[in-house]
């Protein structure tokens, strides 16, 4: 079982970041570090940052809601190497209810995740969909069966524990 | 925040010490540090803490109880720091020395 | 929904399945542990991991729920009293037993959504704080003393929410160093302390019903920490001050100090 545990503030930076409108791309996209951690259970993830994706990391590809360049991904798979962080890929389908990944989001994480994993093996890394109020991810990593597994529990900490997935 | 200068004082005795911080409270771990003559084990990690604490006013903490010729109250286990279990004799150094005289103090308390 | 819980429906749409989703843990089984334990039970947590070294004694059974005069002869551990009580009345949840100090199952303490103290020393919860606030996890504390005033023996206690982010014991004034300082220095001579049943009941109650509210939102409230203060002598719980004076986020836990640290 994996658990993704982060404080509400952060989700809030999180929303606030991705929910503004980009000149031209259909969506915002950002990375989300997280700690790792050993449970009984399985594997326990604590967010602790969110580092957005800027304006002009974006390329114009009407396929797709967001496409970033290279340097983006460098910067993710940077934060992995040096913070040792679990990688979230993140972004937002703006509706309410439980997110699921599109046929389009499976296919980019299959060409994402493999850079994260390799430069930081040791750790799970993932994508994290939000909606406005829930959310949804999936994780990969060398500890897994290769397909990833998707987050049991999602919660966000601050007034109250607010279940997200 | 610790001088880096006492640090490497520290270093002179322990060559892998560094400083860390952990809940406002300074410390600085002493991997694999030496103990005494007769303690048993002789090598352990240890962690020195620079400030007041459970009632201390500075303490050094060991990875596990040291069998030493004096014969120690351990009166502090499993204390909790840094995410590992920690051990401590009931052993009092003066405040307001550099951390090396205080790792001295501190060792002084498992010498006969 | 199921009838079992129709009577607590008000806590929202969700509410019995948040409850029963939840992972709690309860580090004390003694006299206010064992409270929470029955309650936790009753309101339906699917999940609960009971942390507690010790077995019932003679001294224990004035307060202690669900021991009996036959656990005392069998010197049964309290973490196996307090499962034997959850699963009596929630047969479906998961218990988890650590007849240990917390410190040497720190791995499973992690998986709580919420951890709630039940210790009786100022070293003990500082200790279990820092520990709980690097995994993000609420903590809620209680704990109840009687001090002589000329004579006449006040109680009083306290039931006190630390949430990752706002401010902790330290910004609260519950744990300064001076009370850290007084305690060390009556250690091993301070015997078995006063507890009663009543009054650890009163305590137990409200800090279930902190968990109830953190994990279903019923009240809508926006609070970053609770501290609450009761005066056993005149039944009567008023929010500390102190809350007040906090301030707003938490100066002695940095905003990164998240996961396992690395010595």
């Amino acid at each position: 079982m994996i658990r993704l545990r982060m404080l509400t503030t952060l989700v809030e930076t999180i929303l606030a970041d991705l929910r503004r409108p980009h000149p031209f791309a259909y969506e915002r996209i950002g990375f989300l570090c997280c700690k790792q951690s050993s449970v009984p259970s399985g594997y326990l993830l604590l967010g602790y940052r969110y580092v957005p994706i800027e304006d002009d990391r974006y390329l114009r590809d009407k396929s797709v809601g967001a496409r970033f360049d290279a340097t983006a991904i460098r910067t993710g798979m940077q934060l992995a190497l040096t913070e040792e962080a679990s990688v979230f890929h993140v972004h937002v389908h703006e509706h309410a209810g439980v997110p699921r990944m599109s046929r389009v989001d499976t296919r980019e994480m299959q060409q994402l995740m493999p850079c994260f994993v390799n430069v930081c093996p040791e750790r799970l890394h993932g994508a994290l969909v939000m909606s406005v109020d829930r959310a949804y991810a999936h994780v990969w990593g060398t500890a897994l069966e290769t397909s990833g597994v998707d987050v049991s529990r999602i919660t966000s900490v601050g007034d109250h524990i607010k279940v997200l997935s | 925040m610790i001088p880096e200068a006492h640090i490497d004082e520290l270093r002179a005795l322990c060559p892998e010490a560094r400083a860390c911080t952990e809940a406002g409270i300074d410390y600085v771990f002493l991997p694999s540090l030496r103990l005494p003559a007769g303690c048993n084990p002789d090598v352990m990690d240890c962690l020195l803490c620079m400030g007041a604490r459970d009632g201390y006013e500075n303490r050094l903490f060991f990875a596990g109880v040291a069998n030493a010729p004096t014969g120690r109250n351990w009166n502090t286990q499993n204390v909790r720091i840094f995410e590992r279990n920690w051990f401590a004799y009931s052993w009092r150094v003066p405040n307001g020395l550099r951390p090396i005289e205080l790792l001295i103090g501190h060792l002084k308390g498992l010498r006969l | 929904m199921t009838d079992q819980y129709t009577r607590q429906s008000f806590l929202g749409a969700r509410s019995a399945e948040l409850l029963q989703n939840a992972t709690i843990a309860i580090v004390g089984l003694g006299g206010g542990g064992s409270h929470v334990a029955q309650q936790l039970a009753h309101v339906g947590i699917g999940r609960v991991l009971l942390f507690d070294p010790d077995s019932l004694e003679l001294s224990n059974l004035n307060r202690l729920i669900g021991g009996t005069a036959a656990d005392v002869g069998a010197r049964t551990e309290k973490v196996e009293i307090a499962r034997r009580m959850f699963v009596a009345i929630n047969p479906a949840a998961e218990v988890h037993t650590y007849a240990v100090q917390w410190q040497l199952a720190a791995e499973p303490l992690r998986e709580a959504d919420v951890v709630i103290s039940c210790l009786d020393s100022y070293a003990a919860r500082q200790d279990l704080e820092v520990s709980v606030r690097r995994f993000l996890t609420p903590l809620i504390d209680i704990g109840m003393d009687v001090h002589l005033v000329n004579e006449q023996a006040h109680m009083t206690g306290q039931v006190i929410l630390s949430v990752p982010g706002g401010p902790c014991f330290r910004c609260l004034g519950f744990l300064t160093e001076e009370n850290l300082r007084r305690e060390a220095e009556l250690y091993g001579a301070a015997g078995g302390r006063p507890q009663v049943v009543w009054s650890n009941g009163v305590l137990a109650s409200v800090a279930v019903g902190l968990v109830v509210e953190l994990l279903t939102g019923w009240q809508r409230r926006r609070f970053r920490a609770e501290y609450l203060h009761f005066d056993a002598n005149e039944h009567v719980i008023t929010r500390s001050p102190r809350l007040e004076y906090a301030p707003k986020h938490c100066t002695h836990f940095a905003a990164d100090f998240v996961g396992e640290p690395v010595l």
